[in-house]
């Protein structure tokens, strides 16, 4: 299939209703969309991650599928929080369940722009996500749900709140997206779990987008968990803007997925902020990962730090690929990006970018990448104290994806990571 | 170890350093313009065997199919490859039987860069194959090279006497297909160097060339060809000023090294083509490719580049680790000024077993450069057990500047091992302000620590390599504060 | 040699040193001693030209010469040096390429000609002497790495190496045992001429033991409260400071 005719196809299967974005932006997406060629590895940012295998996928029309409540039930985390689910990109109110609380705006993004009109049209889209990107132009020209929250001022939320993103398919590979906009007010703060999972069927694409804006002094701890599957695809696409003193983090982990992509940008718009972007992905069979950060130091006296890591098994592979932009007036900025990898097979292929672009002189920046085997010394020393070798490997892998995980402050999704990650471990 | 003496005296003996003056000498210059006539009459004014001819014209017909790249951290005015005269030659292009019956014009300029070409040379046991602009015309020490069986001349003259090495070696670690520069290189290169050190052989003194834009609107088209056969050693010396010109000079050089096994080659560059004035007006762009291949096991390929000129600098020298045990290194200080742009770093191909790599790269921005480190290690999935170690640093002097890093590393297999760092700081107040209590004026406390900073670098160089690089750096930091 | 009038000095909007008046001749060897805090430090830093430092009153004379007119680099020039409190550490700079480079802006200064390597080396030789410095550290880093005494030692060496007029030692038996303290002490002592002076900064007195200064001043509170002879140390040893401040 041609470019166009894929585009032509992708279109009519994610614009059967009603779009979100105002006419302008629509208009804008839809023309990048027709104007933006799908990425080929002679984009730099798509350098280590080929699309074919998804336009090869022909997509069927996305169904509305009955979902078992019991199934939803046991992909919870969090089982006091507020929840969204949303199946195919669909929400689904039945399974959802919002406490109230002074202060807090969660519901669709559809019912969102119905009944707050005004924030929707001040914050969606203001992050210019569409502009560029052929993904992420396709899902705010055809996005028809999502997630929306709000914060007000001053407010700290008492539960956290989890996402359940939902894939399911008949016996036609499916097609959904869904875009979150997220604000949080002056002094606010939030803590959000998002779960991206495949029920069946057929393979799937999901292409998210998320707009993540952080007023001063506000907090935002955002986790997201991809265990898609081996045969369906995700291209995630996250655009963040922080006020000044405000913390962000977000921690990425990827379990499965044949392509998983996460673009993720952060625009540190005010000074005194402190940010977070840690990712660990364990990749086996023939996954593929590919994180890419963007994150922009556009005021001065702001710390950020991002650590991502990886084991890669079998003949999967994995690609990290981190900017760290220092504007000229961002000075006193404190950047540090890690990059670590494991490679546990001569199959896998690992790739990673850190890269620095500063034009401050009064900074502290730095990165580092290093990519190896499993330590044999180590794996050795264990074995001569009576741990046997299958069950050292295990421990060391552990270990070194715990440094990830460690940095998750919300208890029950740093306790629910650790536990994957020990089952997928031990199960490669 | 060298004793503390030995250090005071490499330090204090330094010579004067002087750039931006122009010889009077007469030129042959083929008019401007580029076709394949003017690739025909480059070969037919070198009488140049037929292979090299079609090798020109291959590249040449290659080249058109090519686009600029645009990839690199680098901004500039189209060039207008038309505009160019793709050769220059001194007239007097007779072979000398001494120096006394070279241009006495030509000898000045070399006095005035401090390059001693006469019998200094033999005391400080460097055979010297200059070049001034592109034609070599003084070779020195070929007869004591010769003993040994080291062929060391210019790249024409090996044309003619060594036509089966040029041929079997010539595109081979740089295709003529290798990306633009390299196809334009490969269809009008002028001239450049041609070593070739036989097995077993080391060879007994440094080569050094050194390069020289004289002609306006001249295009700088080098070619040189490094050959070490099993067990050989040589290491070569690359040094370059050019005087101040006005319009932008584009200089398009390819570098290719083979070394066999358990051969050892070390090439180190100082460059310092004319950056430009304060305001970047004029200055050499200076778009580089230098490859060596480790081709033999236990072989070794060693660059250190001392990078302060050109207005900009896009240059990766690189190695191919082919053979099992081979060794590549890439030391590199480049230095940035007013609005010099450089984008240079390295790529280290890992194909042999148990091959390693090492890079250190300093990069100095000061004023409103942007200086880019670009590099890529790759392990390929049968190199084994390969290993990489990259340090990366950046010193930004001003905040009008840029310090940018973008390595891109790429494995595929369990046993290889990479690790990078990079880190990108200022220097410290207290650091000037302790020099200067100890009565250094500030651009004298700034000059050193910088020099402190290129250290690990610098020391990688030949000793009177290290002495002109370290007077560079001072140089190119004039007017850096204040 | 110095006379510092009515100094006043501040760091940001903290004011440090609030109206400071000393005279130092040549051949005296002055300390200044007070608790933590009292602007000894400050002092040191302001006239070595320290740019964190404002001075916003006041007037100091060294040999004739406006001090605080001059950038720091014309201060050690000019004949002043400053003994690190923190010496300071200067990566892949030799101790031989960084007092190659001192000495020659002091003779240049001078109008003197550069030294020659052998000249240089042999006078290298007989300073290192003076503090029985490792010959091995020349070739090291600027401080990098030193060991505390070592640093210590350096920054003597290095007074020895660029004669100065006036020398200024700040806390510079702090970090040092007995041995390491003698040393560096004798080292002083043994620059010391009728021609030049000392001030030596100080929280104990110890030093004073071996550094024997002709007068002692207290200060506090960015003043000098009290000044006196050598005597006024040892009183300080016993009674502490607190007797004077209150």
């Amino acid at each position: 299939m041609t470019q166009a005719s894929i585009k032509q196809s992708w279109k009519e299967k994610l614009a059967a209703g009603q779009a979100l974005a105002t006419a302008g932006h629509r208009l804008s997406a839809e023309e990048a969309f027709e104007r933006l060629d799908f990425p080929t590895r002679r984009d730099e940012t798509w350098r280590n991650t080929s699309v074919k295998p998804i336009l090869e996928t022909a997509f069927g029309t996305a169904q509305l599928p009955r979902l078992d409540a019991e199934a939803v039930r046991a992909l919870r985390i969090l089982p006091e929080a507020h929840l969204l689910v949303f199946a195919n990109g669909v929400f689904q109110p039945e399974l959802s369940q919002v406490h109230p609380q002074q202060g807090l705006g969660l519901m669709s993004l559809a019912q969102a722009k119905q009944s707050l009109p005004e924030l929707f049209a001040q914050h969606f889209e203001s992050t210019g996500l569409a502009a560029g990107d052929v993904f992420a132009a396709m899902n705010t020209a055809f996005s028809q749900d999502g997630v929306f929250l709000h914060v007000a001022k001053g407010v700290a939320l008492e539960r956290p709140i989890e996402l359940l993103n939902l894939t399911v398919a008949s016996d036609q590979p499916v097609l959904a997206q869904t875009r979150s906009l997220m604000v949080l007010e002056a002094g606010a703060s939030a803590r959000v779990v998002e779960g991206f999972y495949h029920l069946g069927g057929a393979s799937s694409l999901t292409n998210p987008a998320t707009e993540l804006l952080v007023a001063a002094n506000a907090r935002l701890d955002y986790h997201r968990l991809q265990d898609i599957g081996s045969q369906n695809f995700q291209v995630n696409t996250l655009a963040a803007r922080q006020g000044r003193d405000s913390h962000l983090a977000c921690h990425t982990l990827t379990l499965t997925g044949q392509v998983v992509k996460n673009s993720s940008r952060v625009d540190v718009a005010g000074q005194n902020c402190h940010t977070a972007l840690n990712g660990l992905y364990l990749t086996q069979g023939a996954d593929h990962v590919d994180n890419h950060t963007h994150l922009r130091h556009l005021a001065p006296n702001c710390q950020s730090k991002q650590l991502f890591k990886g084991i890669c098994a079998d003949n999967s592979s994995a690609s990290f690929m981190g900017m760290v932009f220092v504007d000229p007036i961002a000075q006193k900025t404190d950047a540090y990006q890690s990059n670590r990898n494991i490679v546990l097979s001569d199959t896998a292929k690992v790739h990673s970018k850190p890269q620095l672009e500063i034009y401050a002189d009064d900074v502290k920046c730095s990165h580092g990448s290093t990519t190896g085997r499993l330590d044999p010394n180590a794996q050795f020393y264990l074995q001569a104290r009576g741990i046997d070798k299958a069950q050292a490997r295990v421990l060391l892998l552990q270990s070194f994806a715990a440094e990830v995980i460690g940095l998750v402050e919300l208890e029950e999704f740093h306790h629910h990571a650790m536990d994957r990650v020990e089952r997928h471990l031990a199960r490669s | 170890m060298k004793t503390e003496d030995d250090i005071m005296i490499e330090d204090l003996s330094s010579k004067e350093y002087e750039a931006g003056f122009v010889t009077e000498i007469e030129m042959d210059i083929l008019p401007k313009g580029l076709s394949e006539d003017t690739v025909r009459e480059i070969s037919r004014l070198k009488k140049e065997p037929e292979f090299l001819l079609e090798f020109r014209l291959k590249a040449y017909r290659h080249w058109l199919t090519l686009k600029e790249p645009k990839w690199a951290h680098v901004h500039y005015p189209a060039i207008d490859y038309q505009d160019i005269s793709y050769f220059a030659a001194p007239k007097k292009q007779a072979k000398y039987n001494s120096l006394d019956e070279v241009d006495p014009a030509l000898l000045e300029t070399y006095k005035k860069l401090g390059i001693p070409l006469e019998e200094q040379k033999l005391l400080a046991g460097v055979a010297v194959d200059a070049v001034f602009d592109s034609v070599s015309v003084v070779t020195t020490f070929k007869e004591a090279l010769k003993e040994k069986g080291v062929i060391f001349s210019s790249f024409s003259e090996a044309a003619h006497e060594h036509p089966e090495l040029i041929r079997k070696y010539l595109g081979s670690v740089v295709p003529y297909s290798d990306n633009y520069f390299a196809a334009l290189n490969s269809a009008v290169f002028s001239d450049g160097s041609f070593v070739f050190v036989p097995k077993g052989v080391r060879c007994p003194m440094e080569l050094s060339t050194y390069f020289r834009i004289n002609a306006s609107n001249t295009g700088q088209f080098e070619r040189t060809l490094i050959v070490a056969e099993e067990g050989a050693y040589v290491s070569y010396l690359e040094g370059c000023t050019a005087p101040q010109r006005d319009e932008n000079q584009l200089h398009a050089a390819v570098v290719e090294i083979v070394a066999l096994d358990n051969a050892e080659v070390k090439y180190s560059t100082v460059q310092n083509w004319y950056p430009g004035d304060k305001d970047g007006k004029g200055g050499i762009y200076n778009f580089v490719t230098k490859r060596g291949i480790c081709k033999g096991h236990h072989s070794k390929i060693s660059w250190t580049q001392v990078e302060t000129g050109s207005a900009i600098t896009w240059k990766y020298p690189s190695v191919i680790l082919r053979g099992d045990y081979s060794v590549g290194e890439f030391y590199s200080v480049a230095v940035t000024n007013h609005r010099q742009q450089a984008d240079t770093g390295t790529k280290m191909i890992h194909i042999g077993k148990h091959s390693r790599s090492t890079i250190v790269s300093k990069g100095i921005s000061i004023g409103q450069s942007n200086n880019s480190y670009r590099g890529q290690v790759k392990i390929a999935k049968s190199a084994e057990h390969a290993r990489n170690f990259s340090q990366c640093d950046s010193l930004l002097v001003g905040n009008r500047c840029g310090a940018h890093t973008f390595p891109y590393i790429d494995i595929e297999n369990s046993t290889g091992t990479v690790e990078h760092e990079a880190t990108t700081s200022k220097i410290a107040e207290d650091q000037i302000f302790y020099c200067q209590q100890r009565g250094l004026d500030q651009e004298q406390a700034v000059s050193l620590i910088v020099n402190g900073f290129a250290k690990e670098v610098l020391n990688k160089l030949p000793m009177e390599f290290a002495v002109e690089a370290q007077k560079l750096l001072a140089i190119t930091m004039e007017g850096s504060v204040g | 040699m110095i006379t510092i009038k009515n100094l006043k000095a501040k760091i940001g909007d903290k004011e440090i040193l609030k109206g400071l008046n000393l005279e130092v001749k040549a051949g005296e060897v002055h300390a200044i001693m007070g608790p933590n805090g009292s602007g000894k430090s400050t002092l040191a830093s302001v006239l070595a030209g320290r740019e964190d430092y404002e001075v916003t009153e006041g007037e100091v004379e060294f040999l004739g010469k406006d001090l605080l007119e001059m950038e720091a680099d014309e201060r050690s020039r000019e004949g002043l040096f400053l003994a690190f409190q923190y010496p300071v550490e200067i990566p892949g700079v030799s101790m031989t390429n960084f007092m190659k480079a001192a000495v020659k802006a002091h003779r240049e200064h001078k109008g003197l000609p550069e030294l020659t390597a052998k000249e240089f080396l042999a006078l290298m030789k007989e300073k290192k002497q003076l503090v029985n410095m490792d010959t091995q550290l020349s070739q090291r880093s600027v401080n990098e790495g030193f060991s505390g005494g070592e640093k210590k030692k350096n920054e003597v060496y290095q007074m020895a190496m660029l004669e100065p007029k006036l020398a200024i030692l700040d806390e510079t038996d702090s970090g040092l045992d007995i041995d390491a303290l003698r040393v560096v002490a004798d080292g002083v002592n043994k620059l010391k001429t009728k021609d030049n002076a000392t001030i030596v900064i100080t929280h104990y007195q110890r030093l004073l033991d071996y550094i024997v200064p002709d007068f002692v001043h207290v200060l506090h509170n960015g003043r000098i409260v009290k000044s006196g002879g050598k005597e006024l140390a040892l009183e300080l040893e016993e009674k502490g400071y607190d007797w004077l401040l209150n």
